[in-house]
């Protein structure tokens, strides 16, 4: 079997591979996001579904596909159907691009170069602001087309508020492409080997926490969750849909939490690094399975521990406190990086 | 042969989506179709390997500018062209016109272009030599380009302010916002008002 035949077998098997993997993950997040908010709650959370109700995620994929589909008579019904997809498929993308163990070098597999990663891509981290850019377009379009008041209200909350979040994301990264010197998710791994007070984490504090915050926003979960704003809005931008329609909307935003947090521990904290170098012998993958594990619970613990802000506090927030302390993080780093070059 | 063919694919796709675009009715219907189009020209970019030129169109034209659109048809709640059709009837000729001498420009320009003279100096061996894609942009767009970026980035700027001083609404001299006791409850009449 020559070389290029067994990258293609490989590449197959990591792209049929990593998305079952992340969905039994998101199966597993959605789980103990309701057993995290009863617990924050002074609840118990699921219990009867399988041991310590640890299948419910299960079953209410099994209640949601066995619900009606109902479409309302006055939507718009093309744009209506699609926009569940455009949530659903930028989100996927973005793992294609994000480096889940070592790229590159000697043979490891059989004789040949196994590279954790399915694309490996010089602009991956502008890929994945592009596709959070292009999944405005679900929430967006979702709200618009069912024709109702409380949808058209959640969308445009949602549209405006991923829009000014967007950029305090993208200069907050843009520190990490001038640290790295490439917007490739490979090499910015490349550029924190070591242990773990060598990852971007240090340097780039300032950064990171903007781009923690606003990685929330865009997520659309506690505290920036206006768009669903529940006492207001009904269900905001998700209100007229049901059934397995609402399912992807509701299963796309927990995709994006685990992509988040891979692009999170990605850029801040190692990638599949080990913490310490002397526990290099555990495979990459187990690493970046831990660091996924802890960020979603932290995006939980926030979720569950904060309440909403005002849409006036949301706005002012993104544009009066996180875009200029990412601009000022990112000319403070380019400052640094030419002096000390 | 194979980015032939993706090539010839794509390509129909972005031309059927221009068509669409501008036959459609409904405004978000033509937009949608139109960030298609986008999509379509960022797939025939990465398959000459400029990815970063493909991401950031991507970004740029279908993330940024096309969500603008989106969202300010949203806030007018326009929902089909009919009314603009009846107020620009006299301008159908001219556009033709105007737009047949464009379509004249771009024949004789593509004419004499095959897929080989297309080629410019960025060949994907060039590219692989100079690091990535991302490095022969930015070195393109800050050593020789670098006027022209700067030109350029000025008149945006300037775009941008002058958009900014035209939707901004002048407060009328002597009017005041007018403040609310806590528990007073406003009658319609006051609102109506103070808009």
């Amino acid at each position: 079997m020559s070389d290029p035949v067994a990258q293609l077998i490989f590449l197959i098997i990591k792209a049929i591979v990593m998305p079952v993997l992340i969905i039994l993950i998101v199966a597993f997040a959605i789980f103990f996001e309701r057993k995290f908010a009863g617990f924050f709650a002074g609840r118990v959370g699921p219990t009867y579904l399988g041991p310590w109700g640890s299948l419910q995620s299960f079953g209410d994929i099994f209640k949601l596909i066995s619900k009606e589909d109902l479409i309302p008579a006055k939507s718009d019904k093309p744009v209506f159907k699609l926009a569940p997809y455009i949530a659903f498929v930028p989100v996927f993308l973005v793992m294609a691009v994000i480096p889940f163990g070592p790229v590159g070098g000697e043979a490891n597999l059989f004789g040949y170069r196994f590279d954790y990663v399915i694309a490996s891509f010089d602009a991956g981290l502008v890929l994945f602001l592009a596709m959070g850019a292009m999944a405005v377009y679900g929430v967006v379009l979702g709200g618009w087309s069912s024709n109702s008041n409380y949808s058209l209200l959640g969308g445009l909350r949602a549209g405006a508020q991923m829009i000014s979040y967007e950029l305090a994301m993208g200069f907050s990264a843009a520190g990490v492409m001038l640290m790295a010197g490439s917007m490739s998710l490979i090499d910015i791994v490349d550029g924190q080997a070591g242990n773990f007070w060598d990852w971007y984490w240090i340097p780039q504090i300032v950064g990171g926490l903007v781009f923690f915050v606003a990685s929330i926003a865009e997520l659309n979960r506690t505290p920036f969750d206006l768009a669903e704003a529940e006492q207001e809005l009904v269900a905001g931008h998700l209100t007229e849909y049901s059934g397995m329609r609402w399912g992807m909307f509701y299963f796309a935003e927990y995709v994006n939490l685990v992509v988040v947090s891979m692009i999170v521990s990605t850029l801040y904290l190692g990638g599949w690094r080990a913490p310490l170098e002397v526990l290099d012998f555990i495979p990459g993958p187990i690493w970046l399975f831990l660091k996924i594990c802890f960020l979603i619970f932290v995006y939980m613990w926030v979720r569950w521990t904060i309440i909403r802000y005002r849409y006036n506090q949301l706005m002012s927030i993104g544009w009066k406190v996180l875009l200029p302390l990412s601009i000022a993080n990112l000319l403070v780093t380019a400052v640094v990086i030419s002096a000390v070059n | 042969m194979t980015e032939k063919i993706l090539f010839i694919v794509f390509a129909a796709l972005a031309v059927a989506g221009g068509i669409g675009t501008i036959t459609r009715k409904n405004v978000v219907h033509a937009l949608l179709v139109l960030v298609f189009v986008f999509l379509n020209v960022a797939a025939i970019f990465f398959l000459t390997q400029a990815y970063f030129l493909a991401v950031v169109q991507i970004l740029v034209y279908a993330g940024a500018i096309m969500v603008l659109f989106v969202f300010v048809i949203m806030l007018l709640n326009l929902r089909t062209f009919e009314q603009e059709e009846q107020t620009h009837r006299r301008q159908r000729w001219i556009a033709l016109a105007l737009s047949i001498l464009v379509l004249a420009e771009f024949v004789i320009v593509l004419a004499g272009i095959t897929f080989t003279s297309a080629r410019g100096g960025f060949t994907p061996e060039v590219i692989s030599a100079a690091g990535d894609g991302t490095k022969v942009f930015g070195d393109a767009f800050f050593n020789n380009m670098l006027l022209p970026f700067e030109v350029a980035s000025v008149v945006l700027l300037v775009a941008m302010v002058g958009a900014i001083i035209l939707v901004k609404r002048e407060k009328t001299a002597g009017a005041t916002t007018r403040v609310w006791e806590p528990g007073e409850r406003p009658t319609p009449e006051a609102l109506e008002e103070e808009v």
